[in-house]
C-alpha cells in the first residue's frame, strides 16, 4: 500500500511540475512571500531603530526639565513607548491600529495613543502585504488552485477507471494526491519556518525566544494549511465537476477568510460592547469622588488617612510629623486613584476576553481566526500583548509617581516652595518593558491551537473517508 | 418582440434553476441586510455619543449661566477662580467645547474610517491640541483590524467574487458539456451569443444591485428623495464596478480558457485588485515615501515645553509683545499665589510650547498630506480602491473627511483659544450674554477633499479600456471558440 | 444545396481532408462511410465553419460558409453524435431557446407539434431534458432543424448508440424530412443505415472520397463486400 501510495504522489507531483499552472503559481507565491519577509524585516528594523532612538529622547527630555516641584514634574509626566518584537515580521496583528506610547502623568491612567492606521489613507484599510496575510489568505488560495481538480479531472478525462481497474484504491489515490499537495506546501512552509528559525536565534538575547514558540507559530500554520488540503481533496472528490469544485472551494475560502472574521467581529461586538469612553469615564470619576485624593484634604478618606499617618509615627498634629503630610497624601492617592482605574482598565479587559471566547467558539466555524489568533499572540501583536504593556506601564506610572511624591515627603517639610532638580529627575529608574514568557503566551493560546488540531484530524477523516464514495463517471 | 420575451424568460429561468447562481445571489442579499443593518446600529451609536457630548457641553453652560445669574443677583458667592462662574479660568477648566463632524445623509454606505475616529472632540484649551495625543474612542484595535461589516466592504470585496463565480464559465460549460457545436451551428456568432447571456446576468445582478440598495438604504431611514443626485451617484458607480467584474469575466470567457482555468484567472485577477495592488502600495509608501514616526513629534513637543519653562519670564515677554491686548495692570494676574494668577502662567507656558512646536507639527501633517496623496493616486491601479474611495467619499467617512474636520477643530480651537485668552489674561468677568455668544463650530463641508468625480471617471475608463479589447478579441477569437 | 470544391484541409503535414468534390442537392440523404480518421467528421465541420479549410471551398445553397458564416447558418441544422440540451429546461423550452437563438419565432402551438413531428411522445414535451434518453434528445434536435426552417442536415454518427427501435425510427424521421425537400448529409458507420435510408453514399478513407453511388443502385452485400475490399487496400 505505501509503495503504491509513493507511486501515485511521484506521478502527481511529475504532473503538477510539468503544468504550467502549478510552476508559475507557486513561483509567485513564493517570490511575494519572500518579498514580504525582506520588506517586513525592513519595516521591523526602521520601526526598532525609531523606538530606540524616541527612548532616549523620551529620557533626555525628563531629565533636562527644568527645577520645579516632583509633584509638578510628575503632573508633566514623561512617555513610555511600546517595543516591537521581532516575531512582528511574521505577523504585524493589531500593530498597525494600536496606540504605541502612554503618556504618563498624575492622577490619572491615560490610554496609549499614536495609531498608526489614524494617520492613513483608506487604501490601508486593504491591508499591508504582511507574511501573515500570504500566509493566512494566499496559500490557502494557492492550494486551492492546485488540487481543486485532483480527483474531478480523472473523471473529466476518464483516467479514474483506469486507475481503478490497474489496482489503486480509491483511498490511496486520495493519499497520493494529498501527498503530492503536501509536498509543494511544504516548500512554501519551510521558508517561513527557516525565517523564524533564524528570527529567533538572531533575536534571542533581546527577548527571549524559545524553540517551543517557533514551533507552535509554524506548526499552527502547517496545520492551518494541512485543513485546507484536506478540505481539497474532500471537496474535489465529491464535486460533479471541475468547474463546481472550484467554486464550492472559493466559496468556503471566502467565507473562511472574508467573511468570517467580520461577522464574528460584529457578533462579539455586540454581544460584549465596549462601553463609550465617557461611560468609562463616569464610573472612574464616580469611584474616585468618594476616595484619597492628593489634592483633596477634606474627604472622609483623606481624613482616615491622616489619622493613620499621626497613629503610625505617633504624634498629635500634621505639624508634628518629621515628614511633609502632603507628600505622603500625594503617593496615596495616586495608589488609589491607579487601583480605581486597574480595576476599571481590568473590567474592559476582561470584555475583551470575553469577546476573544466569542472568537475561539467560531473558530470551530472558520479555522482562520484561531490561526490568526496563535499567530498574532506568538508574535506579540495581539491585543493580549497591548494590555500586557499598558498595565505594566500603570504599574511603573505608580512607581513613577511613588518616587516623586516621596520626595516631597522627604524633603519638603518646612520648606515654603520646595523644588528638586536633575539629580532626582536622574534618579527615577527607567521602564523597561518585561515580555510575556513564552509558556505563558502559549497556555493561553492552548484552547485555538487545540481547535485547529480537531479541524486537521476532522477534515482529513472527512477527506480519507469521502473518498470511499467517488463515483466513476 | 414576443420572440425576445420569450428568449429572456427562458434566461432567466435557466437562472433562477442555477443553484449556485440562486446560491450565491441569496449570500450577497443577506449579507447586503447584516451590512446595511450593523453600519445602522454602529453609526447610531457614534450619533448618540456625539449627541450626548453635544448635550453636555449646552447643560454646562446653562449651569453657568445659572450662577452668573445668581452671583449678579448676589444669592451665592464663589471662593476663587477655579469656582467663580464668571471667571475665564472656571469656563476653560469646567467648561470645555465639543466640535463635531455631522453624519452624511448616506452615511449607511461606509463606516469608513469612521471605527478609526469619533464624530465628536473635546476642545480643551489647556492640553497640547496637536490632535493626535488624545483620542475619544475607547475601541478594540482587533475590532478595528478586521475591519466593521458594511455596504462598502459587500459591494467592493465580495459582489465582484459573485458576478465571477456566476459567469466565469458561460462558454466553458457549454463546450464542457457539449451543447457548444449545436449553438455554434446556429445563424450568431458566439461572442454575441456569450454578450447576450452575459448582459443578461448583468442586468439581473445590477437591477437586483440596485433595487435592494435602494430598499435598504429607504428602511434604514436614509432620505433618499432629499439627495437624489448622491442616489444617481451610487447607482452609477454600482453600474460601473459591476459592469467592469462582467466585461472581464466577458473577456475571459473569450479566451475559450476551460472553466477551471478561467476560474482561476478571474479570482488571480481579483486578488491583484483587492488585495495585492493597495497591498503593495501601503508597503511602498513606507520604502519610498516614508515619513518619521509620530513619537518624534510627541519627543519634539516635550522638548519645547522644557525649553519654555527654563526661560518663562523672557518667553512671556515676548508672548504679550506679540498679543499687547492680553497684558494687563491688574495684579490679580501677576500674583502667582492667586489661582487666576498661576494659572495665567500656566496656561501662558502651554501656549507659547504650542506655538513653537507648531511648525513642526504642521509640517509633519504636511508630510502625512502627501504621503497619503502619493498613496492615493495609486487608486488608479485598481477598481476596488476607486471603488471604496467613491464609497467613503458619498458616505461622508473617507480619511480626507476625517483629516478635514481634525484640522478644522483644530483651526476652530485657536480662534476660541485667541477669543478666550483675550479675556482671562486681562481678568475679564463674562456676562450671561458673552457665554451664550462663545463661538461656535461649525464643519464646512467644502473643504473637504471629494473624490468621487475622478474615481468614477476612471473606473469608466477602465470600462472603456475594456470594452475595446472585448471587441478585438471578439473579432479575433472567434473561429477558436468553436473548437471542442 | 450542400457543395463542396476542391476542399482541403491539412493540420500540418497531416492531410485530413483531400480535394473534396461533393453535392447534395434538397430532398438527397448522402451518407459518408468510412473508418474512424476518415474524414467524415472534418467535412461537416468544415460545412460548420467550426474550422477553416486549408483550400478550397465549402458552400452552403451557394454561399461560401467562410465569407458568410452567419448566414450560411441560417439554412443549415446539426445534430452532432451525442446532443447535449440545457437539462434544466423542458424539451419544449431547449426548442423554444435554440429557435430563438435562430431568430425564428414561432407560437407555441407551434413548436409543439413540431415536436411532436418529430415523433417526442407528447407526454415528454414539457418534461425536464435530463430525464430523456439519447433518442429523445435527438428528436428534439430534428424539431430544432425543422423550427429554423432548415434547407440542409448535418448529422454525426446519429444513430450511434441508439437501440435498433430507435434507430429505425429515426430513419423514418430523416425520410420524411427527405421528403421535404431537406438536403441530409450524414456520416455514419452503419452500412445498413446508409443503405435503408440514404439515396447517395460515399465512401470515404485517409480524407479522400474513393467512390460515391446512388444508393437505390447498390444492394447491402455488394456494398459491404465493396466497402472491405476499400479498406483492405
Amino acid at each position: 500500500m505505501t509503495n503504491m501510495i509513493a507511486h501515485i504522489t511521484k506521478h502527481e507531483l511529475t504532473r503538477y511540475l510539468r503544468d504550467g499552472r502549478s510552476r508559475t503559481l507557486l513561483l509567485v507565491v513564493f517570490v511575494a512571500l519572500v518579498a514580504s519577509l525582506v520588506l517586513s524585516l525592513r519595516d521591523y528594523q526602521l520601526t526598532s531603530l525609531q523606538y530606540e532612538q524616541n527612548l532616549e529622547q523620551v529620557r533626555v527630555n525628563w531629565e533636562q526639565q527644568s527645577e520645579k516641584d516632583p509633584h509638578d514634574a510628575a503632573h508633566d509626566g514623561t512617555y513610555v513607548i511600546k517595543p516591537l518584537h521581532p516575531l512582528a515580521i511574521i505577523d504585524k496583528g493589531i500593530q498597525p491600529f494600536s496606540g504605541k506610547v502612554v503618556h504618563l502623568g498624575a492622577h490619572e491612567r491615560k490610554q496609549s495613543t499614536l495609531n498608526e492606521a489614524k494617520d492613513q489613507s483608506g487604501v490601508f484599510r486593504f491591508g499591508e502585504l504582511t507574511p501573515g496575510f500570504i500566509l493566512t489568505y494566499v496559500i490557502p488560495l494557492l492550494l486551492i488552485f492546485l488540487g481543486f481538480n485532483a480527483f474531478t479531472e480523472e473523471n473529466e478525462k476518464q483516467t479514474l477507471r483506469l486507475l481503478l481497474v490497474q489496482g489503486a484504491t480509491r483511498r490511496e489515490l486520495a493519499l497520493g494526491k494529498w501527498l503530492a499537495l503536501f509536498v509543494q506546501m511544504l516548500a512554501l512552509w519551510f521558508l517561513l519556518f527557516t525565517v523564524t528559525l533564524v528570527v529567533t536565534f538572531f533575536f534571542a538575547d533581546q527577548v527571549r525566544l524559545s524553540l517551543l514558540e517557533v514551533l507552535s507559530l509554524s506548526g499552527s500554520y502547517l496545520l492551518f494549511f494541512i485543513i485546507f488540503i484536506n478540505l481539497i481533496i474532500w471537496v474535489s472528490s465529491r464535486a460533479s465537476s471541475s468547474g463546481s469544485s472550484l467554486t464550492s472551494l472559493i466559496t468556503i475560502w471566502i467565507i473562511f477568510t472574508l467573511i468570517a472574521p467580520k461577522v464574528v467581529t460584529n457578533l462579539a461586538g455586540s454581544m460584549y460592547p465596549f462601553p463609550t469612553l465617557q461611560t468609562f469615564q463616569e464610573n472612574i470619576n464616580r469611584d474616585q469622588e468618594n476616595g484619597l485624593n492628593g489634592h483633596n484634604f477634606w474627604n472622609d478618606a483623606a481624613q482616615d488617612f491622616e489619622n493613620e499617618v499621626l497613629a503610625e509615627y505617633g504624634v498629635e498634629s500634621i505639624e508634628e510629623l518629621p515628614v511633609e503630610f502632603g507628600g505622603l497624601l500625594l503617593a496615596e492617592g495616586e495608589k488609589y486613584e491607579s487601583e480605581v482605574y486597574t480595576k476599571h482598565f481590568d473590567l474592559l479587559q476582561s470584555q475583551y476576553n470575553k469577546q476573544r471566547g466569542v472568537y475561539q467558539w467560531s473558530s470551530l466555524l472558520s479555522p482562520m481566526l484561531a490561526v490568526r489568533f496563535v499567530s498574532m499572540g506568538i508574535s506579540r501583536t495581539d491585543y493580549g500583548f497591548q494590555w500586557h504593556f499598558e498595565d505594566q506601564a500603570e504599574q511603573y506610572r505608580v512607581e513613577f509617581n511613588t518616587a516623586l511624591n516621596m520626595n516631597i515627603a522627604e524633603n519638603a517639610k518646612g520648606i515654603d516652595r520646595y523644588t528638586a532638580g536633575t539629580e532626582l529627575w536622574a534618579g527615577i529608574q527607567e521602564f523597561n518593558y518585561e515580555w510575556q514568557q513564552a509558556n505563558e503566551i502559549l497556555q493561553g493560546h492552548l484552547q485555538e491551537m487545540l481547535i485547529i488540531l480537531l479541524w486537521a484530524v476532522i477534515s482529513f477523516v472527512l477527506a480519507i473517508f469521502s473518498s470511499r464514495k467517488i463515483k466513476v463517471a | 418582440m414576443m420572440n425576445t420575451r420569450t428568449h429572456l424568460l427562458l434566461e432567466l429561468k435557466q437562472l433562477t434553476r442555477n443553484k449556485s447562481y440562486v446560491g450565491l445571489m441569496c449570500i450577497l442579499l443577506v449579507l447586503m441586510l447584516i451590512a446595511a443593518w450593523n453600519t445602522d446600529v454602529y453609526t447610531d451609536a457614534k450619533y448618540e455619543e456625539t449627541r450626548s457630548q453635544i448635550q453636555l457641553v449646552e447643560t454646562n453652560d446653562a449651569n453657568l449661566i445659572a450662577e452668573i445669574d445668581s452671583l449678579n443677583q448676589g444669592l451665592e458667592t464663589f471662593e476663587n477662580s477655579y469656582t467663580l462662574p464668571t471667571s475665564g479660568i472656571r469656563l476653560t477648566f469646567n467648561n470645555h467645547r465639543v466640535t463635531w463632524l455631522p453624519f452624511a445623509p448616506f452615511s449607511l454606505l461606509a463606516i469608513g474610517q469612521g471605527d478609526l475616529f469619533s464624530n465628536y472632540r473635546k476642545i480643551i484649551l489647556y492640553n497640547n491640541d496637536s490632535y493626535e495625543m488624545r483620542s475619544e474612542e475607547l475601541v478594540s484595535p482587533l475590532e478595528q483590524l478586521f475591519g466593521q461589516l458594511d455596504l462598502t466592504f459587500v459591494w467592493v470585496y465580495l459582489l465582484p467574487l459573485i458576478i465571477l463565480l456566476t459567469s466565469f464559465n458561460v462558454l466553458s460549460a457549454e463546450r464542457e458539456s457539449g451543447r457548444l457545436s449545436l449553438i455554434a451551428s446556429q445563424p450568431i456568432t458566439l461572442s454575441l451569443w456569450l454578450l447576450g447571456k452575459l448582459a443578461f446576468r448583468f442586468l439581473t445582478i445590477f437591477s437586483i444591485l440596485a433595487l435592494s440598495a435602494i430598499a435598504l438604504l429607504f428602511v434604514f431611514g436614509v432620505e433618499l428623495l432629499n439627495n437624489p443626485l448622491t442616489l444617481v451617484q451610487l447607482i452609477l458607480l454600482l453600474f460601473l464596478y459591476s459592469g467592469f467584474w462582467f466585461l472581464l469575466a466577458f473577456l475571459v470567457n473569450l479566451t475559450g480558457y476551460s472553466s477551471g482555468k478561467s476560474l482561476i484567472v478571474l479570482t488571480s485577477v481579483w486578488v491583484f485588485f483587492v488585495f495585492l495592488v493597495p497591498s503593495m502600495v501601503n508597503l511602498l509608501a513606507k520604502e519610498v515615501n516614508s515619513i518619521p514616526s509620530r513619537l518624534e513629534i510627541v519627543n519634539h513637543h516635550q522638548a519645547v515645553y522644557n525649553e519654555t519653562e527654563g526661560n518663562l519670564d523672557a518667553e512671556m515677554q515676548n508672548l504679550y509683545r506679540t498679543h499687547p491686548d492680553w497684558e494687563s495692570d491688574d495684579p490679580v494676574t501677576k500674583d502667582m499665589s492667586n489661582s487666576t494668577g498661576w494659572n495665567i502662567n500656566y496656561l501662558a507656558k502651554e501656549y507659547i510650547a504650542q506655538l513653537k512646536h507648531r511648525p513642526v507639527a504642521e509640517n509633519y501633517e504636511a508630510k502625512v498630506e502627501e504621503r497619503n496623496a502619493w498613496v492615493e493616486a495609486f487608486k488608479v491601479l485598481s477598481p476596488s480602491m476607486l471603488a471604496q474611495s467613491a464609497l467613503t467619499d458619498m458616505a461622508g467617512t473617507s480619511a480626507g473627511f476625517y483629516r478635514s474636520y481634525l484640522r478644522q477643530s483644530q483651526e476652530y480651537t485657536e480662534a476660541y483659544r485667541q477669543y478666550v485668552f483675550k479675556r482671562i489674561f486681562t481678568n475679564h468677568s463674562f456676562t450671561t450674554d458673552e457665554i451664550r455668544q462663545l463661538p461656535v463650530f461649525q464643519f464646512d463641508n467644502q473643504r473637504a477633499p471629494r473624490s468621487f468625480g475622478t474615481d468614477t471617471a476612471i473606473l469608466l475608463t477602465y470600462l472603456v479600456v475594456l470594452s475595446l479589447f472585448c471587441t478585438y478579441l471578439a473579432r479575433q477569437k472567434t473561429q477558436n471558440l468553436t473548437n471542442t | 444545396m450542400l457543395e463542396s470544391i476542391n476542399l482541403n484541409k491539412k493540420y500540418g503535414d497531416l492531410a485530413a481532408l483531400t480535394d473534396l468534390n461533393l453535392s447534395v442537392a434538397p430532398g438527397d440523404v448522402y451518407c459518408l462511410l468510412g473508418a474512424n480518421g476518415a474524414g467524415k467528421s472534418t467535412t461537416i465541420n468544415l460545412f460548420l465553419n467550426f474550422i477553416e479549410p486549408t483550400s478550397g471551398e465549402a458552400r452552403v445553397n451557394g454561399i461560401s460558409v467562410v465569407d458568410h458564416p452567419v448566414e450560411t447558418k441560417k439554412y443549415i441544422a446539426y445534430i452532432p453524435e451525442n446532443l447535449i440540451l440545457y437539462p434544466d429546461l423542458s424539451g419544449f423550452e431547449n426548442l423554444s431557446y435554440f429557435s430563438g437563438l435562430a431568430d425564428k419565432s414561432h407560437d407555441r402551438r407551434h413548436l409543439e407539434l413540431l415536436l411532436e413531428k418529430s415523433s417526442l411522445q407528447k407526454e415528454a414535451i414539457h418534461r425536464r431534458v435530463s430525464g430523456y434518453s439519447k433518442g429523445m434528445r435527438q428528436k428534439v434536435g430534428i424539431s430544432i432543424a425543422l423550427a429554423k426552417e432548415a434547407k440542409a442536415l448535418l448529422l454525426d454518427e446519429p444513430t450511434s448508440g441508439l437501440d435498433p427501435k430507435a434507430s429505425n425510427e429515426f430513419s423514418d424521421l430523416l425520410k420524411t424530412l427527405s421528403a421535404d425537400g431537406i438536403a441530409v448529409l450524414m456520416a455514419t458507420h452503419d452500412l445498413f443505415r446508409a443503405q435503408d435510408t440514404g439515396s447517395h453514399i460515399g465512401i470515404m478513407k485517409r480524407g479522400r472520397l474513393l467512390e460515391s453511388f446512388n444508393a437505390q443502385e447498390v444492394s447491402l452485400q455488394a456494398l459491404e463486400k465493396n466497402y472491405l475490399e476499400l479498406m483492405n487496400d
